[in-house]
């Protein structure tokens, strides 16, 4: 399932973004390629930590410190990639 | 009516009781071991400060219930039916908690076993009151990190209103998955496994566990040694954020500020200051701030324990200030040599033990959800004090 | 301590219930318009009883916040607990930082503005006690001017869990959140509180109350035993309890002084009234509430 970036992965992670950052917006309202922090969305350190331990936990792909971080969750788009290189 | 402290305790990863943690931080000792976390599906091993091993076979609340009845041996059955009890933690028992909730999922598997099954902040300060009779002023703090320095304040607080004549308070942070994993699961862990306050390198906290204990009275202490006087302290709320300081200090600024005016003390007579430092880049810049606006650049000799101890969490204000205090009395101030300072911050922790100043000692505690929380020790001359 | 304002939140919980617990965020969104994310049901009862208690009304600029819990957060470190020990990962962060004694506090004091003292005390059955006595000395001391006291303590779900960390059988429980917003003492009328007191047994309150009778009624925030009953009467004059078929929630003694303090305001009552709780097994706690 997460061979490549699908458009089922993507829609997985919003749903996930969702749910760990409780924020009460459907998950399509976020673009593939939606800035996730510092853009609309409003998320912040304690939400991208939220985030990295769900990504770890459900697809067993780990993103360590601040600068990881940042540039995983660029957008949704680039975490599918992510997650996707990471278990090749 | 000055509050006196009259007697001083710990156990931390340094030692079990005050001579050797005293001689352990003078000496700059680094007791730091490691844990292992091989229950999790993705084992970790996390470097921890921990308790040298028990010699004795007592457990979680029978060492509790010692440290407690030493301090308290010297008070007559009347004056301890007049010591109130404060007792300030940020886990309390939750190492008995989850214990108990691994032996309930081994029996009764993960549908039927209830998690945090004790539940009570105030119980153990009921079971260590009813226990060594003291008065029925037992008031647990629950204010995360500086949840034991609070309770030295409303102990301070309690002899000054005339409510009880002694004030018995304990800071208490004992090894929990909870606590130390989630942490981890923050970020917050030194990378690097050392604690570097207010240094260019710093990169996070270590953890710790311990026990701190301080013994406040209305009576003047005994002549012939040196006179520990609590001269008062504040708290105050920074809310910019649930996880971090605001870096501008202003917050932490304004509680020294404060605790300086209860104790009426003037900055520039202070004599030393015993820092918050948890080494993370947010909080120690903040801290920085605040010294900064409260000193104008001319900071007092300062010191950070959390590199020789880690960070003991709701314990930390009462184990930092009985360890102070410990080396005050035998007349050192603590140092933290070879902690080279951040030129950004200008925070020079002092880099030698020296002979302890006479006069106000400035404790600074911050914590999670803006809490913090400053205090006023002054070292007196002995019999001398105002 | 004048009481210049008063609010009680008390939910009865079937014991069999499944779920879902009341909403509590329109008690939130009243006063505060968006949505407050990230915050579980712990303190949410915080929220919602401290807005509605304080009603948009301006505070002093010196005021202190003084919670009482008896048992804390206990739904979240339940679900930190269960990720460390049972599924072998860690805490959630969300999860960790909700556990912390003061976060509940972080948000009240954000929504209302406050910066300078917070505490959260807990003693068993006499924690909301004990929250008054730290706004009492605090006031008394002349540190703050005006003192936000309140006490919340939650049901968590699966209930039957909830009864074991109990230790009790019951069909029902009970949460709430109670507060009080009290001033330095004025002269002008009202509603005001002395400082609390606590006695080891009912020789002890007995002694007390002789020496501080008389009283024109007592209020005990639990069933007296036919004891009580006879030391509490041959002392003063009307009794009533204000209990619950089960009051199995930590800060309920808050829910019967702010009742107390409500029906004195509305001058359902008037003169020297006293509150009485107890724990489980003692000690009592005594307050002197005047109008």
């Amino acid at each position: 399932m997460t061979n490549a970036v699908t458009e089922e992965l993507k829609l997985a992670l919003k749903q996930m973004i969702v749910e760990e950052c409780d924020k009460d917006f459907e998950p399509e309202f976020i673009g593939d390629d939606t800035p996730l922090v510092g853009g609309d969305l409003d998320l912040d350190s304690l939400d991208v930590l939220q985030i990295c331990m769900a990504v770890k936990n459900q697809y067993d792909v780990r993103i360590e410190g601040s600068a990881e971080a940042r540039r995983a969750l660029k957008s949704v788009n680039v975490l599918a990639q992510t997650i996707v290189d990471a278990r090749r | 009516m000055p509050t006196y402290i009259h007697h001083v305790d710990t156990h931390c990863a340094l030692g079990r009781g005050l001579e050797p943690c005293v001689a352990g931080l003078l000496a700059a000792e680094n007791p730091l071991s490691e844990i292992p976390f091989d229950q999790l599906r993705d084992p970790v091993h996390m470097p921890y400060f921990a308790l040298p091993l028990d010699t004795t076979e007592d457990d979680f609340y029978q060492q509790l219930e010692s440290l407690c009845a030493n301090a308290v041996k010297g008070l007559s059955a009347e004056q301890r039916r007049r010591t109130a009890l404060l007792l300030g933690s940020s886990s309390f028992d939750v190492q008995v908690s989850e214990q108990l909730y691994r032996a309930d999922l081994a029996r009764r598997g993960n549908d039927q076993a209830v998690p945090m099954p004790i539940v009570g902040y105030g119980k153990l300060a009921q079971r260590i009151g009813d226990k060594l009779g003291l008065s029925l002023q037992r008031h647990s703090y629950s204010t995360a990190c500086t949840s034991s320095a609070n309770a030295i304040l409303y102990g301070h607080r309690l002899l000054e209103a005339g409510l009880v004549d002694h004030a018995l308070v304990l800071g208490l942070e004992r090894f929990n998955h909870t606590s130390v994993l989630g942490f981890y699961g923050l970020g917050l862990i030194s990378p690097g496994r050392a604690m570097r306050p207010f240094a260019q390198e710093r990169d996070g906290l270590l953890l710790g566990e311990a026990v701190g204990l301080l013994l406040l009275s209305r009576e003047t202490p005994a002549a012939g040694k040196p006179w520990l006087r609590l001269c008062g302290g504040a708290i105050g709320t920074d809310n910019h954020s649930l996880t971090a300081a605001n870096t501008d200090g202003q917050q932490l600024a304004q509680v020294v500020q404060q605790a300086l005016a209860d104790s009426q003390i003037d900055a520039q007579d202070l004599v030393g200051v015993k820092v918050h430092g948890t080494a993370s880049l947010k909080n120690d810049e903040a801290e920085a701030a605040a010294l900064g606006t409260v000193f104008g650049g001319s900071t007092p000799p300062a010191f950070a324990l959390k590199p020789f101890l880690g960070h003991t969490l709701g314990a930390c204000g009462a184990v930092e200030t009985a360890l102070t205090l410990g080396c005050l009395g035998r007349g050192k101030m603590p140092a933290n040599p070879g902690i080279a300072p951040d030129p950004v911050l200008k925070v020079n922790l002092a880099q030698s033990v020296q002979p302890a100043a006479t006069g106000p000692y400035l404790f600074n505690c911050f914590a999670f959800g803006g809490n913090n929380n400053a205090l006023v020790i002054s070292l007196d001359r002995k019999g001398t004090a105002a | 301590m004048k009481v210049s304002s008063s609010y009680s939140l008390l939910h009865t919980i079937d014991a069999d219930a499944e779920g879902p617990l009341p909403a509590l965020e329109p008690l939130i969104t009243r006063w505060h318009g968006s949505r407050i994310r990230r915050i579980d049901r712990y303190i949410q009862l915080c929220i919602a009883g401290g807005l509605n208690c304080v009603a948009d009304k301006p505070l002093e600029e010196r005021t202190g916040l003084y919670l009482a819990s008896r048992a804390g957060a206990v739904s979240t470190s339940a679900k930190a607990m269960i990720n460390t020990e049972q599924k072998g990962e860690m805490p959630k962060p969300l999860h960790f930082v909700n556990t912390l004694g003061n976060s509940a506090g972080f948000y009240l004091t954000q929504l209302l503005g406050l910066t300078g003292t917070v505490l959260v005390v807990s003693q068993e059955w006499l924690s909301f006690e004990s929250a008054l006595l730290h706004a009492w000395l605090d006031l008394h001391q002349g540190r703050v001017d005006a003192a936000l006291v309140g006490g919340f303590d939650e049901v968590c779900l699966p209930t039957a869990h909830h009864l074991e960390r109990l230790g009790e059988q019951t069909t029902q429980l009970t949460e709430g959140s109670h507060w009080l917003l009290l001033e330095r003492e004025a002269p002008a009328s009202g509603v005001s509180l002395e400082a609390p007191n606590w006695f080891a047994d009912s020789q002890e309150l007995a002694h007390w109350i002789s020496t501080e009778a008389p009283f024109d009624w007592i209020q005990t925030g639990f069933g007296p035993s036919p004891d009580e009953r006879s030391l509490l009467a041959s002392n003063t004059g009307e009794l009533q309890a204000f209990t619950r078929p089960a009051a199995l929630h930590g800060v309920f003694s808050g829910a019967a002084l702010v009742s107390l303090c409500e029906q004195l305001a509305e001058g359902q009552k008037s003169g020297r009234a006293l509150h009485l709780v107890r724990g489980t097994e003692g000690p009592y706690g005594a307050l002197v509430v005047t109008c």
